[in-house]
């Protein structure tokens, strides 16, 4: 009776998965871990959609609770090596998922996040290998074809990342990484309101896609040069990290208030206000953009209609 | 049967009903100093159940710890002369700029307990009232205080 619940648990967290509806699959997964907390596959699923939710310190715990139950299982070793990948800790994120490629050669999920890898590591040559393996195993995936038009897109390849991307939404028209890619090359492009398009049938389905209020921020941000320069600011921030962007954040106002002393203390007093006046507005600027910038996103978001079985 | 708790899900306590938004500390930062934020990232960190809260209180102790030294440091070479106006206002900025990373640390570790326990429907009061409260407080009750040490210390 407890393994057929915990079975039921099982395959619902794996459709919302399957859905991107990640905080649902975790909620899943909590019950099936309430009834076996020794559950390797359960810990596993449940690091992959605590790094969907970018919950990633609570990822790499049930990645290692995983990786410490189930070690003969290839998911486990696969979702450490994604939780280090999201950590960036990329010469680390290699073994788990070489060791992931080991325990199971056929799985193009894997080859795919080692393709991941190797794109972050800048070794693209290897990268495009791996992509073109998985889609031999499985061509009709639409996950890879997503991947590999990314790929194509970093690249500056727009006609061949379309081509892709077409790919993926032909197997799966509402293929979200696929719609997101479509977006991104529509806002490359400059066509915007394909590109809020995209993103909106991506939000219809997931109103909680980090990557497509990503890709909607960045439209707004391209509409908006105001605005825009706070959302790459703090998009910039974001990828630094928590230490440096402390770091920077700090030294940003140690270096105004180094200047305003000199500059005081040799007699440029008006210098010195000036640059205190720039430092206020810098600083109301940083103040209000984000709500000004939060409630942009937020209007855009109100004309989403979500879909049905969400 | 009970449902799994993720090892970053907070676990609010009887203090919960007094949770802010970690950026309420950080602003009584600003317009009070550390003798108004320190505290209050303390009390919200427990009252927020945030799983890193032991980590908070470290750094809250290396932030206390740190202010102190920097500003023995400082007042001994004050006193033997080495600082001229404007380089003393450089030193003591160094004081100010531990002071704020050490708030950026707490409010960055404890946004991310928030947001959880935001998610999770845990009652979030507004602090607005308590910066204010700070900001009329602050030049009173620092008046009294005419040793340096401390208030360079708390200021």
């Amino acid at each position: 009776m407890e393994t057929r619940e915990i079975e039921g648990w099982l395959s619902r967290a794996r459709d919302q998965m399957r859905q991107g509806n990640a905080a649902a699959a975790a909620e899943s997964l909590k019950q099936a871990l309430g009834r076996d907390p020794d559950d390797a596959q359960a810990h596993a699923l449940l690091a992959f959609c605590l790094l969907d939710l970018r919950r990633v310190y609570a990822a790499e715990h049930e990645a290692r609770q995983a990786l410490a139950l189930g070690p003969d299982s290839p998911l486990p070793h696969h979702a450490l090596g994604l939780v280090l990948i999201a950590q960036r800790k990329l010469a680390a994120a290699r073994q788990p998922l070489e060791a992931a490629r080991e325990l199971d050669p056929e799985d193009a999920f894997t080859l795919r996040s080692l393709a991941r890898l190797a794109r972050l590591t800048k070794r693209e040559a290897e990268a495009k290998v791996l992509l073109e393996q998985a889609l031999q195993l499985d061509p009709e995936d639409p996950d890879t074809w997503a991947e590999r038009g990314q790929m194509a897109l970093d690249q500056g390849a727009v006609a061949e990342a379309e081509r892709a991307a077409r790919e993926a939404l032909a197997l799966n028209p509402g293929h979200a990484d696929g719609l997101l890619l479509m977006g991104e090359i529509h806002l490359r492009r400059g066509e915007l309101e394909l590109a809020r398009d995209h993103a909106v049938l991506v939000l219809g389905d997931d109103p909680g896609s980090h990557n497509a209020l990503h890709l909607m921020a960045a439209i707004k941000a391209r509409g908006n040069p105001f605005l825009g320069f706070w959302w790459r600011f703090n998009n910039w921030l974001a990828e630094l990290g928590e230490g440096r962007s402390i770091l920077v954040l700090v030294v940003l106002y140690a270096a105004y208030r180094t200047a305003a002393i000199v500059l005081g203390g040799r007699g440029h007093s008006g210098l010195a206000s000036i640059l205190q006046v720039a430092w206020l507005a810098f600083v109301a600027y940083t103040w209000l953009g984000p709500a000004l910038f939060k409630r942009l996103v937020a209007k855009e978001i109100d004309t989403v209609h979500l879909h049905r079985d969400f | 049967m009970g449902s799994y708790r993720i090892p970053d899900e907070p676990l609010p306590g009887a203090l919960s009903r007094l949770a802010v938004n970690p950026l309420w500390p950080l602003l009584g930062l600003m317009v009070g100093g550390p003798w108004a934020a320190w505290p209050w990232f303390l009390l919200n960190g427990h009252a927020l159940g945030s799983p890193t809260r032991l980590r908070e209180g470290l750094a809250l102790l290396l932030g206390f710890l740190g202010t102190v030294a920097l500003v023995s440091t400082i007042l001994t070479l004050d006193r033997r002369g080495v600082f001229s106006t404007t380089t003393a206002q450089l030193a003591l900025l160094l004081v100010t700029l531990w002071k704020i990373a050490i708030s950026y640390y707490l409010y960055l570790t404890q946004s991310r307990s928030f947001g959880l326990y935001e998610y999770y429907g845990g009652p979030v009061r507004n602090g607005a009232l308590v910066v204010i409260a700070v900001a009329l407080a602050e030049p009173k009750l620092l008046a009294p205080v005419k040793n340096l040490f401390v208030l360079l210390v708390l200021g």
